[in-house]
């Protein structure tokens, strides 16, 4: 069942991406781009989406055998609708991985290195599972910025994913 | 091996929840019942942590078959310290009820009532990880709030968790 755990939760993350993502865009281009304070991981929702994206690409490339020294951010990208473009083509291309694998990929151990040089090996699955989770971490806080700009969004929780109607 | 990632995603659960909850509680019950606002799930750091122990409580409860009762939270506990001998009590069986876990397990339903009062069933395994996102959620508010109160907390990401705990 190992497959379906982990393909479950890509699953999951694909769909509570474009739920928030689709939140912050329909704030407009501005209100993406207002600073939110010091405390949050990055100050603006414009920033915050694009570090998933940064993060979500820089595992993506080294499940595929590199080790990128780029961590791709908020500076990279004009606009939401800009950002919006290059996750959409992340996206086609993660949805393609996840659905390759098979459960002896899973169990492989992935050598990588960070983005400053120093050496990592982990199992697949558990890099697998990261990424979902640190797009959950970020995704709370969109939620929370999200509140104070217009009032809370729509929940994003695993469980009502799981109860949609199978498609 | 189902199994395995589901207990070593609880093992990250546990390690995560302690670090911060131990950060948290560092601060004093003064800090821990600040009210920090209302774009937060709960307004203070004692009233998130109610809830992660409400959230996981009440699931336990559904996995098991047993009657779930309602949802604890902030009013259930005096202090951080009442909060923390249940959460520590909780903790364990929790961590008892998913060593105990046969990868058949996993895919078997379980039905369950909401607290709208909709019935749903889905299978054991994505409920497990269900909690564990959920907390995740929460956790990150809490780090969000020690940022405001005391200064960035230490990351609780699963690969600082694997490189730094685990080691493999």
């Amino acid at each position: 069942m190992e497959l379906e755990l982990i393909q479950g939760i890509w699953g999951y993350h694909w769909w509570g991406n474009r739920k928030l993502f689709d939140e912050a865009a329909a704030l407009g281009e501005a209100a993406a781009k207002k600073d939110l304070g010091g405390h949050w991981s990055f100050p603006t929702l414009k920033g915050m989406l694009a570090h998933i994206y940064g993060a979500d690409r820089l595992w993506l490339a080294r499940w595929k055998g590199e080790s990128p020294t780029k961590l791709y951010g908020d500076a990279d990208f004009a606009s939401l609708a800009d950002l919006r473009t290059g996750w959409n083509a992340l996206e086609a291309e993660q949805r393609a991985f996840v659905s390759s694998l098979g459960t002896e990929a899973l169990k492989r151990t992935l050598d990588y290195k960070s983005t400053d040089g120093r050496p990592f090996a982990q199992p697949l699955w558990q890099q697998l599972q990261h990424v979902v989770n640190h797009g959950t971490h970020h995704r709370s806080e969109i939620a929370a910025m999200v509140t104070l700009t217009k009032g809370s969004p729509a929940p994003t929780d695993m469980v009502l994913f799981y109860r949609q109607p199978k498609s | 091996m189902s199994v395995d990632l589901i207990r070593e995603l609880y093992a990250y659960h546990r390690w995560a929840n302690g670090r911060l909850f131990g950060l948290a509680a560092g601060l004093g019950d003064t800090l821990m019942t600040r009210d920090m606002g209302k774009h937060w799930s709960f307004p203070t750091l004692k009233g998130m942590f109610a809830h992660l122990y409400g959230a996981d409580s009440i699931w336990l409860s559904r996995w098991k078959g047993s009657a779930a009762g309602r949802m604890q939270g902030d009013a259930d506990f005096s202090t951080v310290g009442d909060l923390r001998a249940k959460w520590d009590l909780l903790e364990a069986e929790q961590r008892a009820f998913v060593d105990g876990l046969a990868e058949r397990d996993l895919t078997r339903l379980v039905t369950f009532v909401n607290n709208q009062g909709v019935e749903s069933a889905v299978a054991l395994g994505p409920l497990l990880q269900h909690v564990v996102n959920h907390a995740t959620h929460h956790r990150s508010e809490v780090a969000t709030m020690l940022t405001m109160a005391s200064g960035s907390p230490p990351d609780t990401g699963i690969a600082t968790y694997r490189t730094t705990v685990v080691k493999g």
